[in-house]
């Protein structure tokens, strides 16, 4: 089946509400890191963009712009311990089964399993919503969390947006 | 998501996106993506598919050790075996977002 034409809905949607065209990032290069040892060395994190926080904290909001709150996520959570609040997305299942969106039982038997060396100390949701600020995305938020990765030592993090 | 991804790799640490949008992902160009044609809320599969999951998400890690070139796709032979919606298509979705009321800036 074809991919869904996201970029062509919303610049429809945009125009249909009247508002001018959508600036989409666009890059024509991108950065490469080789990691640096074998994948079953690798100290490995991820994050989420769902609005994922645990049940028992502050939800996220759900149509947020330029919220740059960043949850820790203990790799030791059990996998009943999340809400989600996203408008822009459909999370029903991942309120069935998180690891459709944040596979993080998964990825503690990946390392169980030796495919990879260990999960992250951290892991993490945030970026979520519509951020307008893109600026402060590339020169404060991302750099700040970059530092977070580099404490924790992490060699390679899985990214999943949403 | 990109950007950070584009941000922490420079960082010198490898980065690789699970991308369910696959347009915008072309686009905005992070270092290394797996593309899989499910639903956004449903990159991993569905609800108890564990073997899916553990699949996809191994998948999205050898690209980090295989990858060569930079902004590369690879597009997983995944189907979810019926049409995939979008907020667009659910009646209790929220509207999509419109402009910055105070900068006129768009989302991103």
């Amino acid at each position: 089946m074809k991919p869904v034409d996201y970029v062509d809905r919303i610049n429809a949607s945009y125009q249909s509400m009247g508002y001018p065209p959508y600036q989409w990032s666009e890059n024509q290069e991108a950065p490469l890191t080789r990691l640096k040892k074998p994948l079953s060395e690798c100290t490995v994190s991820m994050l989420t963009s769902g609005g994922i926080s645990y049940a028992n904290a502050e939800p996220f909001e759900p149509a947020a712009k330029n919220n740059f709150r960043l949850d820790e996520i203990d790799p030791q959570s059990g996998g009943d311990s999340f809400q989600i609040n996203d408008a822009y997305y459909d999370y029903r299942d991942g309120e069935k089964d998180i690891n459709v969106i944040f596979p993080i039982e998964r990825l503690r038997e990946l390392a169980g399993d030796g495919v990879i060396g260990a999960v992250a100390r951290r892991l993490w949701s945030g970026f979520m919503g519509r951020t307008y600020k893109r600026r402060q995305v590339i020169e404060v938020e991302a750099p700040r969390f970059a530092d977070a990765l580099q404490q924790d030592g992490v060699d390679a993090i899985v990214m999943v947006p949403a | 998501m990109s950007l950070v991804s584009r941000v922490v790799e420079g960082r010198g640490i490898a980065t690789v996106n699970v991308s369910t949008g696959r347009d915008i992902t072309a686009l905005a160009m992070p270092p290394r993506t797996v593309f899989v044609n499910h639903p956004m809320g449903n990159p991993f599969g569905r609800p108890q598919e564990q073997a899916l999951q553990k699949e996809i998400l191994i998948h999205a890690l050898e690209l980090l050790e295989s990858c060569e070139t930079p902004g590369e796709m690879v597009d997983l032979p995944y189907d979810w075996g019926e049409p995939v919606k979008t907020i667009y298509d659910l009646e209790f979705a929220f509207k999509p977002s419109a402009p910055d009321p105070v900068t006129g800036k768009q989302p991103t």
